[in-house]
């Protein structure tokens, strides 16, 4: 049970990082891997700050403003420099690394004797319950405030220039920095959750975000496909699939490493859940036609 | 009053592919006036139009609209005076987004985006009644997915939304060449009929003869990057669809 328990801690703390790519993969319309490298950013600020002592408020805080900088960067090559948007983001990934070794100043930080945001707030006694009611109620604050952000005169602004550029940008918008705004929101969002994840499991590792980008991924496409299916298309609804995708995402991971599958295959299991999410609204059209 | 002094545009400059898409262009459109554009493919009328959008910056010239300098400034510098009506009604509408979020993104085509929820009940009344002249019963689907519309309805939207705020100037890049017969007309109709309204200075490419005969105060053709014919209104009035299809001969 604590095993399930771990893994949907750990689903909703990756929500954010689902949201960020659902925003620059759903909303922008661009693939951005800077993901990998900002989530181990946010992991790295926090990791250095709570172990010098600083307090989890500041750690989230300049976590989340590190991945703002790092996606407003691959926005600003992307745009101003017209380097493709992928290429882009595997510059600054690639940056990113070296910069979160310098942060970090070696490869893994313990967080085991830190005051951390877990450790601080105590709403029940059980420290399994007591974080999945502190991670649902800062899960659901930021998805209400991301859904907000996108009914708001910006946000459509935002959703239409990843849908009809030329039509936005005849509307007055300047699609550029609308996109070096939105990676940056998007990177944030991912920092934050590489801070949150770090506090969780008491560790900042300089690899803990390769590939996370896959689960990510992975995740959003779960959610897309559940809503599709429930016909559910309203914003409300995409951001709350996330949340759903994050967490089915790691309890199927939980479930297929308690079966007994070889830990060394994790990554191959990832791929392939992703790979069915990814091709099951092809064979959903295919079965209905 | 919109005018066009010595415009000129190359593309791809000192390569083998250089083209000189238009050459000393001068123009001058009176406000009020429906302009229509006509020339052969390659002749450079979609590239003044893009000149005038701000979508390409010419090489040389100056195109001042009410005196205002235009010519330096991106699209969305010159979306407060300029709207635009693309020949395709995709690249027109965004299709993931309601009818109602198109129409608020278009409301505010003169305004900043903030972070404010726009969409309320007064708007909602707002765009229903705008969208109900084309009489297609869109007023009751504007929670619906623009993506879900038809080609000739998302083109007549695309134009209802053009021209939802003020402007001084509207831009038709052939705007019925992508629809069908029926919604072609419709949509013609709609443009003809709210250009005349609000008193629109209007520009309009087109490659339908059949266009220079139903509409428009003023034809300009253009041939290999020049203009090469200028039909005054008065001029229009005798012309027949003979002598058109003859300046293509």
């Amino acid at each position: 049970m604590q095993f399930y328990l771990t893994a949907i801690c750990l689903g909703l703390s990756l929500t954010m990082l689902g949201w960020g790519i659902y925003l620059s993969l759903k909303i922008f319309n661009i693939p951005d891997i800077t993901t990998d490298g900002s989530y181990t950013l946010g992991a790295a600020i926090t990791a250095i700050q709570l172990s010098n002592g600083s307090n989890w408020q500041l750690a989230l805080l300049f976590s989340f403003l590190g991945g703002a900088l790092a996606g407003m960067l691959t926005g600003f090559i992307h745009t101003r420099l017209r380097v493709n948007a992928l290429l882009s983001g595997i510059i600054v990934m690639t940056a990113l690394y070296s910069i979160n070794l310098m942060i970090m100043k070696r490869s893994n930080i313990p967080l085991l004797q830190v005051n951390h945001v877990f450790a601080s707030i105590e709403l029940v006694s059980n420290p399994y319950i007591n974080q999945i009611f502190l991670l649902l109620a800062v899960t659901l604050l930021i998805g209400f405030l991301l859904f907000y952000v996108l009914k708001t005169d910006f946000g459509i602004a935002m959703r239409a220039t990843g849908n009809s550029e030329s039509m936005v940008s005849a509307m007055g918008v300047n699609t550029n920095r609308m996109k070096i705004i939105g990676l940056g929101i998007a990177n944030a969002l991912t920092a934050l959750s590489g801070s949150i994840v770090a506090q969780l499991q008491q560790f900042s590792d300089i690899n803990m975000g390769i590939g996370i980008v896959i689960f990510g991924l992975g995740s959003v496409m779960i959610g897309e496909t559940t809503m599709t299916l429930l016909k559910k298309n309203g914003i409300l609804w995409r951001i709350f699939g996330v949340l759903f995708g994050c967490v089915v995402f790691r309890l199927i991971i939980a479930f297929t490493l308690a079966s007994g599958a070889d830990p060394n295959l994790l990554k191959l299991i990832t791929a392939l859940v992703v790979l069915v999410f990814v091709s099951l609204p092809q064979f959903n059209k295919k079965l209905s036609s | 009053m919109l005018e066009i002094n010595d415009v000129n545009l190359t593309f791809q400059a000192g390569t083998a592919q250089e083209v000189n898409a238009l050459k000393h262009i001068n123009l001058s459109i009176e406000k009020g006036s429906f302009t229509l554009l006509l020339g052969s493919n390659g002749s450079g009328k979609s590239t003044l139009l893009n000149i005038l959008a701000g979508t390409l910056l010419p090489n040389s010239g100056k195109v001042l609209l009410n005196g205002k300098e235009l010519q330096n400034e991106a699209a969305y510098l010159r979306s407060p005076c300029i709207a635009r009506v693309f020949q395709n009604p995709t690249l027109g509408t965004a299709p993931d987004l309601t009818l109602l979020d198109n129409f608020r993104i278009a409301s505010l085509r003169t305004q900043s985006k903030g972070l404010k929820i726009g969409i309320n009940a007064a708007f909602r009344k707002k765009v229903a009644k705008h969208v109900s002249i084309l009489n297609l019963g869109l007023e009751n689907r504007l929670d619906q997915f623009m993506g879900s519309f038809s080609g000739g309805q998302r083109q007549a939207l695309s134009l209802l939304m053009a021209t939802f705020d003020t402007l001084d100037l509207l831009l038709l890049d052939e705007p019925t060449a992508a629809l069908d017969p029926r919604s072609a007309e419709l949509v013609l109709n709609l443009a003809t009929r709210i250009i005349k309204e609000k008193n629109l200075t209007a520009i309009m490419v087109t490659h339908e003869l059949q266009h220079c005969i139903k509409v428009g105060d003023r034809i300009i053709q253009l041939d290999q990057g020049g203009v090469i014919r200028d039909i005054s209104a008065t001029q229009k009035s005798s012309l027949r669809l003979e002598d058109v299809f003859a300046w293509f001969a």
